[in-house]
């Protein structure tokens, strides 16, 4: 975890570092790990939220930014969902069938996984943008 | 807090001048080489952003340190080399006071690269590590 | 519910990872934010002027990690050979303290024969031919010393000029002063051969009290250079690409909304420059395209030579891909596990043997390369190591650590080629006339000069002091300018 500057504790400072790295920035967007808190995310918000496409995102927007998206940020999500399920879709019958699910389900809840496959993506990308990732 | 241990440093300094016949102190204080150490680093930043009134206290303090490595080593008697060095520290020390109340940055920053170079040259041979 | 922090999300979502321990160093927290830095991270890896023109564009920084006997390579000293076996005269050991494990042992010899090339008639041994067809390009600096006795410490004020970690390495300052001038790649990259990344670890291309986005960036040795360079193996191309595409468009409505926030811009660029980074990396270090001659040129051939000289075609290349600082630090031939470094305290004559034929074809190959590509007229290359070594023996046939007098090297644009600045005494042990010492804070300030930088006025404000990369110090060595 070389990659983020923890604090040099032999030096004083009142101002930590801000400036985000593109070492940290490829970490946070491709390690496994990472990856993992995604599926978890996406596992907890559709848990909370239902299998309503809209609730669905509402509920991402507020664990991660307390507020809701606005209607470009919807619009934007909601055309990234439905292309992303046609590609992992395109993927899939091309014999691969692996793909990333959100985790920490309930049985109970019947999820097409390749639209599942294709939230888990998006809580991702969300996740990894300037709001969060970098704010708190 | 620097400027107290340049006090009571200065102080000790003269209690053992006066004192004459004490001449046990056989090293010479660590503290007053920090002092000197912190000095020079926040001269060369004060010369760096031109602040005249930072870098006149530094070169000033500085002076007035180097002195009294000088009378130390002079007391000494063995350390001629070091005598020469300190000298050597207090004339650029003043030099710099020099150049920077003529806002002369430049040939202060120069007198300043030589000045450490001096630290060093003298630690080589009396440094104890 | 709403997540008051970072270490909050990780805490409720990453149950069973490792706990908040392992995460909460992950996290650098966000301070008050000065108005001073604020035009630095619109873009902070934008190309910035030089401080006056100049012609190089690139360093090659290598570091012979273990530090070289320069005295068996290209310090040639007669009297040395004619007095080895015998106890050091007194006379050449006044003014230094020597603390060799072991004792000063008798002055040590070992087998070469020495030559003298070109033009200017310079001295190589036998354990350095092909470095040595190219003595008309190299300016010597035969009085190079420093201080401290162990690697870690004198390679980190090698690198860094301070023996305490905490300053940012000279690679920083260059990245930090010139910017960036290939948008796809790092400007700032660290190689090395061998098994595991340089002993002396991270702090020697960390970036110090400059911004983050400053630090050197290591390749590993191998196809995928960088740690999380591939996706996830559960998602296609497609689907990454199509979610960076999703991660421009969201930071684009953010941006628009925010125009006047730099801290997102900043944050936006480093996704951009790992997005790029993603293709042009992996080609950058791929040696494909190159041709068998130019393999052979480098030694890729011999399996001495090989890794070493893969690294150095990679920095050809990152050169040619405008990566303005890359350094360079030596490590092993695969496979070798007994000489692992030029830390020879014994068995010289073997270790040197290896680790010369280790990186002499490939540096050769270097020179040659970047001089027919025209290269040269644009990069400069070093030779540099933490210290040298003692004229005196250590353990019958070893040599301890020498700080007081040893030799680097340069080469490349704006250098005088084909020269010599310093020497040190009879006996190669010190350095001969102390005003010619050439410490590294005097290298660090001739490197920036050749990159058109004035080290004195290469400044960053930090926590109210201003600070340069020779810290107090520094001195250009005009003599070895052209």
């Amino acid at each position: 975890m070389q990659s983020f500057d923890p604090a040099n504790p032999s030096q004083p400072h009142h101002k930590r570092d801000v400036t985000t790295t593109p070492l940290q920035a490829l970490t946070l967007f491709n390690s496994d790990i990472v990856f993992g808190w995604s599926q978890a995310l996406a596992g907890r918000v559709i848990r909370e939220a239902g299998n309503d496409e809209s609730a669905q995102l509402t509920r991402l927007y507020q664990v991660l930014f307390s507020r809701e998206p606005n209607k470009a940020e919807k619009t934007a999500l909601k055309e990234f969902l439905s292309n992303e399920e046609k590609l992992i879709a395109q993927k899939t019958s091309n014999g691969k069938f692996e793909v990333a699910v959100p985790t920490g389900l309930k049985d109970t809840q019947q999820l097409n996984p390749i639209r599942a496959a294709a939230f888990v993506d998006l809580v991702h990308t969300v996740a990894n943008s300037n709001d969060f990732a970098y704010r708190f | 807090m620097r400027k107290e241990i340049v006090a009571i440093v200065a102080m000790a300094a003269l209690l053992a001048v006066a004192g004459g016949a004490r001449s046990d102190q056989a090293e010479l204080d660590t503290d007053l080489m920090h002092s000197i150490e912190d000095s020079n680093k926040s001269l060369a930043s004060n010369i760096a952003i031109k602040e005249t009134r930072g870098a006149s206290s530094d070169a000033k303090e500085l002076t007035e340190m180097f002195a009294q490595v000088e009378a130390f080593y002079a007391r000494k008697g063995d350390a001629p080399d070091a005598v020469e060095l300190a000298k050597k520290s207090r004339a650029l020390s003043t030099q710099i006071l020099q150049s920077v109340s003529t806002s002369d940055f430049g040939a202060a920053t120069d007198s300043a690269t030589t000045l450490s170079r001096t630290c060093k040259t003298c630690h080589n041979y009396y440094k104890k590590s | 519910m709403s997540i008051a922090s970072r270490r909050d999300f990780l805490l409720k979502t990453g149950q069973g990872l490792g706990g908040a321990a392992a995460l909460t160093g992950l996290i650098p927290s966000v301070g008050a934010f000065g108005a001073a830095h604020a035009a630095d991270l619109v873009d902070p890896l934008a190309p910035k002027q030089p401080h006056f023109p100049a012609k190089v564009k690139s360093v090659i920084w290598l570091h012979m990690n273990g530090a070289p006997s320069t005295l068996d390579l290209y310090d040639h000293k007669p009297d040395l050979v004619k007095l080895a076996g015998t106890d050091v005269p007194a006379s050449f050991l006044k003014g230094i303290k020597t603390s060799t494990q072991g004792g000063v042992g008798k002055l040590y010899a070992s087998n070469r024969t020495w030559k003298q090339h070109g033009e200017s008639g310079a001295w190589f041994s036998d354990l350095v031919p092909s470095i040595a067809q190219h003595a008309d390009k190299l300016a010597f600096i035969k009085s190079s010393m420093t201080v401290g006795a162990t690697h870690d410490i004198s390679i980190l004020k090698l690198n860094t000029g301070d023996l305490n970690p905490g300053r940012p390495s000279l690679g920083a300052w260059v990245t930090y002063a010139l910017g960036s001038a290939n948008p796809d790649l790092p400007p700032y990259v660290v190689l090395y051969n061998g098994k595991s990344e340089p002993s002396a670890g991270s702090v020697n291309w960390n970036s110090g009290f400059l911004p983050a986005v400053y630090q050197g960036t290591a390749f590993r040795p191998g196809a995928s250079p960088i740690l999380y360079l591939d996706r996830p193996e559960l998602r296609a191309a497609t689907q990454q690409r199509s979610s960076l595409d999703l991660l421009k468009r969201l930071n684009a409505l953010g941006t628009a909304q925010r125009p006047a926030d730099t801290e997102l811009l900043a944050r936006v660029r480093s996704y951009e420059l790992a997005d790029r980074m993603q293709a042009a990396a992996p080609e950058a270090v791929d040696l494909a395209k190159e041709t068998d001659a130019t393999k052979a040129l480098y030694g890729l051939d011999d399996p001495t030579s090989a890794s070493y000289g893969t690294t150095l075609l990679r920095a050809r290349r990152l050169v040619e891909r405008g990566v303005r600082f890359i350094q360079v630090v030596s490590g092993a031939p695969d496979g070798e596990t007994e000489y692992t470094s030029w830390d020879a305290h014994s068995d010289l004559e073997k270790n040197h043997g290896l680790m010369a034929r280790m990186v002499d074809k490939p540096i050769g190959g270097l020179l040659a390369d970047l001089k027919s590509r025209g290269l040269l007229e644009s990069t400069l290359v070093v030779w540099t190591s933490e210290f040298g070594r003692t004229s005196y023996g250590q353990s019958g046939n070893g040599r301890d650590h020498n700080a007081w007098g040893y030799t680097q090297w340069l080469a490349g644009a704006g250098i005088k080629a084909g020269t010599t600045y310093g020497e040190t005494d009879e006996i190669g042990l010190q350095v001969a006339d102390k005003d010619k010492a050439v410490d590294t804070y005097d290298l660090h300030a001739t490197v920036l000069q050749l990159l058109g930088l004035d080290h004195l006025k290469t400044t960053f404000l930090n926590n109210g002091r201003s600070e340069r990369p020779t810290v107090v110090y520094g001195k250009v060595i005009k003599e070895l300018l052209a």
